[in-house]
Order: structure tokens, then C-alpha cells, then sequence
């Protein structure tokens, strides 16, 4: 290993993911998508953790023939 | 708990080849003095063994007019391959040596030869620039080789891209499902995972240590355990190929020693070698490596039998799932929670391998 890790936990008994970079930083989400794209910021971690879906944007899209 | 994640096409997850990588092409015991042909990234491979043993693998067409040397009545002759159509004759490093009625060898006809290295009971083949074959890692699987264990392997067909077995084989949740009965048990898909990626290193780690768990059939029938037990599943992925589940079976509470040994649980190395055929065809290798029973046969063929099905039922899913995916748009939807979160680990450190 060299050390250049980035680590997603996943809290038992939670449904809650903990990031953490090799830099120090750290933060928790809802899911992996955001967890990980927040973590791969790096250098550049966005204040204030990784975006919060908002409501709009769980619900599925129409399939590709309706839009 | 959930967000759309755009589907495998938008999401990095494109059905072109890593290149200038190694792949597992087959088990060293597939290549021998008959001609062998397989097919890895869309490049039709021939492989045979010299006189001496050594193991050669080129273009598996003639640069005349195309004709398969896999094919008979092309043959080994020596060190040689004589093409069945009109008898080109290659050497071990592809150059051709002789046509017919002719004394002067277009100084062109030669064919494409690839970098080779047999370990841990593969063949691995390197696609891509061959002078960057010496200083590409080729990542290791050893208890498929070496004394103090016993393995089981074999390879099927996959009718599906190698991204939905990489999906598939990083997120074991699905045993509890697709798996039960033969290794899956509920406390597969309740335990939470622990998931690291190791930049520099090129490896993708997902850990999963249920601490009491039942024991499923696989486990039960060939360590003999008959209660609960302690069971870890320690993934470690190096993309593209070479997938290694560190399984680690004990009875429940059984925890390896201060020093790091563990005389009393059971060591499974279940190891995958995914490599692409085509865009839309993979090879699964598989292989089971254990540290116990290393001379029971009921137990190798037990292991054996049952890999071979859950692979089995896996493939059949996937070449399901394939056959939805290719006929669906571009950009369909797809729905990741946080099971996923080695499967999208994966994908990213591929695509960054792939765009490079
Ligand atoms: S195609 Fe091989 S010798 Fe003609
Ligand atoms: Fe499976
Ligand atoms: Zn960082």
C-alpha cells in the first residue's frame, strides 16, 4: 500500500458512509456517488461535505423516449 | 439513502478496452504442443508451446490471406507454425521463415507477437505497446501455485461486457440473493463494508467481516463446520483483471491470533481473472484456493461442482442483464446505494486507466 488512500466507511447500524482522504479530510453522505466525488476532489474537497440530493433529484428521470 | 447515478454508458462505464495491460489469456495448462486460440480485446491470439517449453503467443492470422493458424490443417512443425491454407511457415517470434515456390521472405511478413509471462498457473498476455509490457506490473495471485494449498479452477463464457462483472464481483451483497443456498446467507447483504482505493497502487479494497454469521452450504460441507461462524471477505481488485476474494472462515468468535497467525479458521483464496473477449463477450476465470483438506478429492470436487454454479448462475444474469443493457439508449438511469460504493470505485479507477 503507499499510503495514497482515500477510505469509504460505512457506519454499522447507519446508513451513513464517512469518507476520509489521505489529506486529512473527511466527510459523510447519504450515498456513494456523491461520497466519492467529493473525495476524489482532492486538493480541492468541497466545503461543507459532499452535496445533499435534494428532493428533484432522487426521483427518477423519465426514460430516454419521454424526454 | 439513494440518487441517480447516470447508467454505465454516461458513467464512465464504456465498453472499450484498458490498454497496455496484462491479461490472463488461459491456464498454463491450456497451452501445449497443439495450437490453442483465444481471443482477449478483440485480438484473435495463438498460442503454443516450444519444443523446450516455452510458451509463444502471435497473431492467430496468417499475413497471407487471413487463414486462422488455430486452424486445421495448420500444425507445429518443430518450432515452427505451417499455415494450412497455402504454407506460410512462422517462427516462435512471428517472423516467417518460409512461402512456398518461393526462396525470397517478404522482408513485412511477420506476425504481430505478443509480450508473454506465465505465473500463478495463468498465462498472462500484454495488449497494447509491447515496449511498455517490461515495466507494467503483473499483478499476483499465488496460492494457485504454491504448496500448502489445493485449488479448483476453471473458466466460462460470459455473453456480457466485463464492466458488469467487475459490478457484479465488487459488490458480494448479491450472494444473499442471486447466491442462496449455495453461499449466500442473509448477513451477507445486512453487514455494512469498509471500501479503499489505493490511488497510486491501482487497487480497489472492499472489506465485509460478519462477526456471526450462518454457514452457508460451500463452507459448511467443506470445512465441516456445523454452527455459526466468523466470516471475513476481504476484496481486492487490481483493474482490470485480477480480482482476489481473501475469504476467512472460523467459528463464530474463533479471531486469528496477537501475531498474526490462525490455526484455527479456514483460508478460501477465490480468485477471478475478467478478461474482455470482445466488447460485449468476457472470459471468467475462476479459482478456488484452499489451506485445509488439502488431499480430500470429495472436497475438491465438492468446491469445484458448487463454484462452478454460483458462476454459472451469475452468468446467467449477466448475459441477461447485456442483452437489456445493449438494447436500451445511451444514458439510461441507474439507482446506487451504499452497496455500491466498491462497484463505483472500480468503474472510476478503470476509466482513469482507459483515458489516460
Ligand atoms: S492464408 Fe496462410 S498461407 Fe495463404
Ligand atoms: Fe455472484
Ligand atoms: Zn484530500
Amino acid at each position: 500500500m503507499s499510503g495514497q488512500l482515500l477510505q469509504v466507511t460505512w457506519l454499522p447500524g447507519d446508513d451513513r458512509l464517512r469518507g476520509r482522504c489521505h489529506c486529512g479530510a473527511q466527510a459523510e453522505a447519504g450515498e456513494p456517488v456523491a461520497m466519492w466525488e467529493w473525495l476524489l476532489a482532492h486538493p480541492d474537497h468541497p466545503a461543507g461535505g459532499p452535496a445533499t440530493p435534494d428532493e428533484a433529484a432522487t426521483l427518477p428521470r423519465p426514460p430516454a423516449h419521454l424526454r | 439513502m439513494t440518487r441517480c447515478d447516470p447508467g454505465h454508458k454516461l458513467r464512465g462505464m464504456t465498453t472499450a478496452f484498458v490498454p497496455d495491460q496484462w491479461y490472463v489469456a488461459a491456464y498454463t495448462r491450456e497451452v501445449t504442443r497443439e495450437l490453442f486460440t483465444r481471443t482477449v480485446c478483440g485480438e484473435s491470439i495463438l498460442f503454443w508451446r516450444t519444443v523446450d517449453g516455452a510458451v509463444t503467443a502471435m497473431s492467430d492470422r496468417c499475413v497471407h490471406r487471413r487463414f486462422p493458424l488455430s486452424e486445421k490443417p495448420s500444425h507445429l512443425v518443430g518450432d515452427t507454425v505451417v499455415c494450412g491454407y497455402h504454407g506460410f511457415t512462422y517462427g516462435a517470434d512471428g517472423v516467417c521463415v518460409a512461402v512456398p515456390g518461393q526462396s525470397r521472405v517478404p522482408r513485412t511478413a511477420r506476425l504481430r507477437s505478443y509480450p508473454v509471462v506465465e505465473q500463478d498457473s495463468f498465462v498472462w498476455v500484454f495488449i497494447g505497446d509491447p515496449a511498455l509490457a517490461a515495466t507494467t506490473r503483473i499483478p499476483r495471485a499465488p496460492w494457485l501455485d504454491l504448496p500448502g494449498w489445493t485449488v479448483v479452477s476453471g473458466m466460462e463464457p460470459l455473453a456480457a461486457r466485463a464492466s458488469l462483472l467487475v459490478d457484479n464481483l465488487l459488490d458480494l451483497s448479491h450472494e444473499t440473493y442471486l447466491h442462496g443456498g449455495y453461499i449466500g446467507t442473509p448477513e451477507v447483504a445486512e453487514t455494512p463494508i469498509t471500501t479503499e482505493v489505493d490511488e497510486e497502487a491501482g487497487i480497489v479494497y472492499v472489506s465485509r467481516h460478519m462477526a456471526d454469521a450462518a454457514c452457508p452450504p460451500f463452507y459448511a460441507n467443506s470445512t465441516g463446520i456445523t454452527g455459526r461462524i466468523t466470516r471475513w471477505q476481504d476484496i481486492e481488485y487490481t483493474p482490470p483483471c485480477l480480482y482476489l476474494l481473501h475469504s476467512r472462515i472460523a467459528p463464530a468468535g474463533v479471531l486469528p491470533n496477537e501475531d498474526g497467525s490462525d490455526p484455527d479458521a479456514f483460508h478460501v483464496e477465490v480468485v477471478y481473472a475478467i478478461t474482455p473477449e470482445t466488447e460485449g463477450s468476457t472470459h471468467d476465470f475462476w479459482a478456488v484456493a484452499r489451506d485445509f483438506a488439502l488431499d480430500d478429492e470429495d472436497v475438491s470436487d465438492y468446491l469445484a461442482k458448487s463454484n462452478r454454479t454460483v458462476v454459472l448462475q451469475d452468468v446467467a444474469a449477466l448475459d441477461t442483464l447485456e442483452k437489456v443493457i445493449a438494447g436500451e439508449p445511451d444514458g439510461y438511469q441507474e439507482l446506487s446505494i451504499n452497496i455500491d460504493t466498491g462497484g463505483l470505485a472500480a468503474r472510476r479507477m478503470i476509466a482513469r486507466m482507459r483515458d489516460r
